[in-house]
């Protein structure tokens, strides 16, 4: 048996190159600040202490994608990747449904802690889209044009996801990609609203958001009801599910975490615009900065609400991290045959049954972010 | 329980998703009313024992009346609706009525905690695997059904009920006789 994993495995881009690390290493010397490219780095540690320990022990934690990037270039990056799974039966990572990368670790020993310690550093810095003049982005492939026009299981595209989204364009009198999804996120902005009571990210159910009658939700639902209705409407959409990992530097202390981001998951969505590339958006943040940022919430009239919403059609400040855009992802060696809508928490199980993700302090995960440079 | 027109605002949870409660497109009836529930196949029941830690399916109850309730400690309307509802599980007890309180998705320990403030006047069952609400037809917590003592299915409810009212003291009734 394998006892122990320290493994680093070095998930450099070409473009940033051996060089870069030597001086991102020195750099934790610095003081804070972004560089001049305006790239800030973050440690990302999660920690697990399987709480059941049983003869069998699996947990899945989702890895931040390598590299994102834009018509723009990278504003994501991955610079280093290590774990430590002592008394471990394997650890290793795997790419899963749509790229999704997660560590995947088993433990096997009732006997000893099941414990894992996992740091990626990684590097981001804001991205934004100038939506002032069409450029000759690069064109989506077929295969990726079919891939984000495709429907899911928490993500139908007949019924009352195209009614809703043929009714939006169609009042709007939008015609091109850009247009569409303009519309869709006023209507989203407009008519949906944040549910406080939603466990977690929501369950990115967007039929059920429909059909509830309130158009509420969290994060999963109402930027899932964007990609949802986009798709409907013939324009390419994903959501990319990630965690905050640190304060927003716009003021809004509602979109931003940092320290314990254990419960700081988000989703965001971006769609493809031809002329454009993907553009990213975040209707749901709209509406938690309406709930959230004052107390007994803020009219869509406030400043503050407007510049939100002026910011996040077009922009994310990367004080976030994405981790993938899976939707229906598969746990490889999971007893449970039905896949996740989404990798977003850590998943695990036991030989007692599933794991609660939502529920860090009984599952016994955390995740802690720090400011490198 | 709270008044009549403060429950019919609250929110139906569905694994996270507020579901409000009207109107419920999907549903083919009123929510926080117990109506007949007629399932095209017999329901199974694959859960786990929270004492016991022993698996349980409906022939372990067999011969009593069941209310099958899910809930979850995070889902406020189920909190809510749990003092009618043990209150209807002692009425009815003596008759054979059995209360089976599953727990949607909770790990053990959390649903110790939560009976340790909040008791349920039942057998407390966990579905760790989150497949034995949608394969009973419920979409959102609290979601109730009920059975004969004869094993029939006869009513359900989805969202929060109040289990002293006329109609569902009826049901019961109803479910014990039958």
């Amino acid at each position: 048996m394998q006892r122990r994993h320290f493994i680093r495995l070095s998930t450099l881009t070409p473009l940033l190159g051996a060089g870069a690390f030597t001086s991102l290493a020195g750099a934790r010397a610095l003081p804070a600040g972004a560089d001049a490219q305006g790239w800030r780095s973050y440690d990302i540690t999660t920690t697990v202490d399987l709480s059941e320990r049983t003869g069998m022990g699996r947990v899945w934690v989702p890895l931040p994608a390598q590299q994102l990037a834009d018509a723009s270039g990278a504003y994501q990056r991955v610079v280093d990747t290590r774990f430590d799974a002592p008394g471990a039966k394997q650890a290793h990572v795997v790419t899963g449904t749509a790229g999704a990368r997660m560590l995947a670790v088993e433990w096997t020993d009732a006997n000893a802690p099941q414990q894992l310690t996992l740091t990626n550093r990684v590097q981001l810095r804001d991205r934004a889209t100038d939506l002032g003049a069409s450029r000759q982005a690069a064109r989506l492939s077929a295969e990726e044009q079919r891939t984000w026009l495709r429907a899911s299981a928490s993500k139908p595209l007949d019924g009352i996801v195209a009614d809703t989204s043929r009714k939006i364009v169609g009042e709007a009198g939008a015609q091109s990609d850009m247009e569409k999804a303009k519309a869709i996120y006023d209507w989203i902005v407009v008519n949906c609203h944040r549910e406080g009571s939603v466990r977690g990210c929501g369950t990115g159910d967007v039929k059920t958001v429909l059909t509830s009658g309130n158009l509420g939700g969290k994060c999963a639902d109402l930027n899932g009801l964007f990609v949802a209705l986009a798709r409907a409407s013939g324009v390419p959409a994903r959501d990319v599910y990630g965690v905050r990992v640190d304060d927003s530097a716009h003021g809004y202390k509602s979109l931003g975490k940092s320290g314990d981001i254990s419960r700081a998951q988000h989703c965001r969505a971006e769609f493809y615009a031809q002329g454009y590339g993907w553009v990213p958006v975040d209707p749901a943040d709209v509406r938690k900065v309406m709930l959230e940022e004052a107390k007994g919430g803020l009219p869509a009239t406030d400043a503050r609400v407007r510049a939100a919403n002026a910011m996040l059609f077009g922009a994310w400040e990367m004080n976030w991290l994405g981790y993938n855009s899976a939707e229906d992802v598969r746990l490889p060696g999971h007893r449970q045959a039905a896949p996740v809508a989404f990798l977003m928490y850590p998943n695990g199980e036991t030989a007692k049954g599933r794991m609660d993700s939502l529920d860090a302090a009984t599952f016994r995960y955390a995740i802690q972010s720090k400011r490198v440079a | 329980m709270p008044p009549a027109a403060s429950r019919a605002r609250r929110a139906l949870l569905l694994g996270g998703a507020a579901l409000a409660l009207q109107p419920l497109a999907r549903a083919t009836e009123r929510p926080n009313t117990l109506a007949p529930w007629q399932p095209a196949r017999p329901p199974r029941l694959q859960v786990v024992d929270l004492e016991t830690e022993q698996p349980r399916t409906l022939a372990d109850f067999a011969g009593h009346a069941l209310v099958v309730n899910f809930w979850a400690s995070w889902c406020a309307p189920c909190r809510a609706e749990l003092p009618s509802l043990n209150a209807a599980a002692d009425r009815f007890a003596a008759r054979g009525l059995r209360l089976l309180a599953v727990n949607h998705g909770e790990m053990p320990e959390r649903a110790r905690r939560f009976l340790a403030e909040v008791p349920i006047h039942g057998t407390v069952l966990l579905d760790r695997s989150l497949s034995q609400l949608p394969a009973w037809g419920g979409h959102g917590l609290p979601a109730s059904f009920v059975l004969d003592r004869r094993g029939r299915p006869r009513y359900r409810a989805f969202g929060e009920l109040d289990w002293l009212a006329p109609a569902a003291l009826a049901a019961l009734e109803d479910a014990v006789a039958g």
